[in-house]
This record gives C-alpha cells, sequence and structure tokens, in this order.
C-alpha cells in the first residue's frame, strides 16, 4: 500500500507545472509629445502611479503589467530580475522612438499557500530628445523577466 | 521494514529534487500611445454683417468696424476722415466659432494669429474697393477659463475641449482704387493655427 501512496505522489509532483500569465501588458497610456528637443519621461510605477517630466503630457492614464504566477511550490520567494536596459519602443510607422529606461516592481515575491502570487510591473519610459517626431499611433516592445525560485 | 526505509527514501530524494533552484521566464509587451493630432472645428464663419461702407478712392482716409469675439459686446466703427471713409452698421454681425476637441485634459494650446487678409468683392468690376482683415480677438466660451478673452493661449477643459470665438477688425482699403464699394458681398478665406 505504501508502495503505491509513493508512486502517487511522484505522479503529482511532475505533473504539476509552473505557470505565469500575463492578466495585463504594461501600458503607460495615451500621451501627447508637445516637443522632443529634450528628454522627457514617464514613470508609471507598480501601483499604478504616473508621474511625467518637462514635455509629456498624459492623455489618458495606463497601467502596469500584471502577472499570474501559479502551481508554484507554497510559501516559497520567486525572484524577479530583468535585462531591460534602455530598450527601444517603437512602431511600425517610423519616426523617433522611445526608449524603455527600465522595469519597476518587487523583486521578491511569496507564493501563497496554493503556489500562487501576483506581480506588478511599473517601468520608466522616455523620449529619444533628438527634436525627432512621433508620430501618431502605438509603439511597443517584448520585454523579459526571469524568474528564480 | 527495510522495505518500509527504502521507500521513505525514495520520497525524500524527490522532495529534494523538487526543491532545487529553478529558473523560467517570461515575455510580455510594454507600450504606449502617441495622440499628438487633436480637432478644430469651424462652427461659424466670421460674419461682419450688412454695412454701408464709403472707401477713400486715394486709399489714404481709412474707416474701421471691430467685430468682438465677445459677443456680448457690440461692433464699433472708426474713421480717420468721415467725409472720404466710412463704415455704418446696418445689421450687426457675429464673430466666428470653433470647437477643440481630442486634447489632453487641461492642455494649453497656442494661437498663431491669421495673416492680414484681403477681404474682396465676390462679384464686382475690376479696381472696386475692398477692405482688409486685421487684429483677430479671442474670447474663450467653454474650456478651462470660460467667458474670458485670450490673447496668445487657450487652455481646455478636463474632457479635452473648449470653444472659442474670433473676432476681428475690417478695414476699408488702404491703396488707390477706381471704384468705390458696390453693393454685394465681400469674402476672404484666412487660417487659424492652434499648436500644443
Amino acid at each position: 500500500m505504501l508502495k503505491y501512496l509513493v508512486s502517487l505522489s511522484f505522479l503529482l509532483v511532475t505533473t504539476a507545472q509552473a505557470r505565469v500569465t500575463q492578466l495585463e501588458s504594461l501600458d503607460f497610456g495615451k500621451v501627447v509629445i508637445q516637443k522632443n528637443d529634450r528628454v522627457s519621461s514617464i514613470t508609471l510605477l507598480p501601483s499604478n502611479t504616473t508621474t511625467t517630466t518637462n514635455d509629456i503630457y498624459m492623455f489618458a492614464k495606463g497601467h502596469s503589467a500584471e502577472l499570474a504566477f501559479e502551481e508554484y511550490p507554497a510559501h516559497i520567494q520567486l525572484t524577479i530580475s530583468d535585462f531591460v536596459n534602455d530598450e527601444i519602443v517603437d512602431n511600425v510607422y517610423g519616426g523617433a522612438d522611445f526608449i524603455l529606461n527600465q522595469l519597476l516592481y518587487q523583486n521578491i515575491i511569496t507564493t501563497d499557500s496554493y503556489g500562487s502570487a501576483l506581480l506588478n510591473i511599473g517601468g520608466q519610459l522616455s523620449t529619444s530628445g533628438d527634436s525627432g517626431s512621433y508620430y501618431d499611433g502605438y509603439y511597443d516592445a517584448t520585454v523579459e523577466i526571469t524568474i528564480n525560485y | 521494514m527495510n522495505r518500509l526505509i527504502s521507500k521513505a527514501a525514495l520520497a525524500v530524494s524527490l522532495t529534494v529534487m523538487t526543491s532545487s533552484v529553478l529558473a523560467e521566464s517570461q515575455t510580455f509587451q510594454a507600450g504606449v500611445t502617441v495622440q499628438n493630432a487633436f480637432v478644430l472645428t469651424k462652427d461659424d464663419d466670421l460674419d461682419f454683417g450688412i454695412i454701408r461702407a464709403t472707401a477713400d478712392l486715394a486709399g489714404s482716409a481709412l474707416a474701421t468696424l471691430v467685430l468682438s469675439a465677445n459677443p456680448a459686446t457690440s461692433p464699433s466703427t472708426t474713421t480717420t476722415d468721415a467725409t472720404l471713409a466710412e463704415i455704418a452698421v446696418l445689421t450687426a454681425g457675429t464673430p466666428a466659432s470653433f470647437t477643440i476637441s481630442g486634447v489632453s485634459p487641461f492642455a494649453t494650446l497656442t494661437i498663431t494669429d491669421p495673416t492680414e487678409t484681403d477681404i474682396s468683392p465676390d462679384a464686382a468690376p475690376s479696381g472696386t474697393a475692398g477692405f482688409t482683415l486685421s487684429a483677430p480677438t479671442y474670447y474663450v466660451l467653454t474650456g478651462a477659463t470660460p467667458n474670458s478673452a485670450a490673447t496668445t493661449t487657450i487652455q481646455v477643459d478636463s474632457t479635452g475641449e473648449a470653444t472659442f470665438n474670433v473676432g476681428a477688425t475690417l478695414t476699408t482699403s488702404a491703396i488707390a482704387t477706381t471704384a468705390d464699394y458696390i453693393d454685394g458681398t465681400y469674402s476672404g478665406t484666412f487660417t487659424l493655427q492652434l499648436d500644443y
């Protein structure tokens, strides 16, 4: 009987697949670039608080990314890291690019008793500051984080 | 008993394996939308009304009609020499009106004044006197500062909208002409520019 119990336990451990689901993308909102002869920036905190500098005006606020961690071991720490460092955020029509300077998030989160956790990720986005024109439209980039546990 | 210990050892071994350090990566999108364009709509043309006008054919004496952007202000006239050039208002006109929309909340837009514009007869013989339009004025009806005069800027409200009037001064011909004003309509086109 004990043999069967041990076998069943092994099966459960190996089929539990840790997964991360993107509930929300990182959206800096809708902005107006009044001029681009100096660097302006938007800082979006994980709490969704937004601040701007210089010549960016918020038209509509955005929101931080929200990632759901599921099927992880219960009550463990997940260490989050990334390699974002002045990553280009562009659009398909050309013109000036934005620069994603950094991501902002809590580096260590702890899973609950179900092995789940939520992580909000904000960031800092800057204009090029080179007097280039920004066309109306959507600018985006794909960013990657690493989860260690 | 030995078999039981063996099974227990297997279970411990499995536990150690699942608690080793693992790393995974996850990608997601980061984006921003730029909307620099906004909408400026002309609701009504600038109409100086119906007037009686006399031009100095030499173009030296001038008469003016000031149509205020403030709808509560009556039009006013002046002349440098009433015997030579004069404007009298028969039916008062109305200022031009514009609507701004699609602007970020409480943004301030800068006004670029229209250049001096010729107001010419729509149908008249060559040499007939015309007018010039100049000195535009602005009056904000709705926006961040409703019911107030504006000079160089207009600030929109929390919805990113504003409405405003444009008045101007109509002046009799300052150049020599061969014929005084004839009855009919006189018109011209001017460009108003607003920028963030």
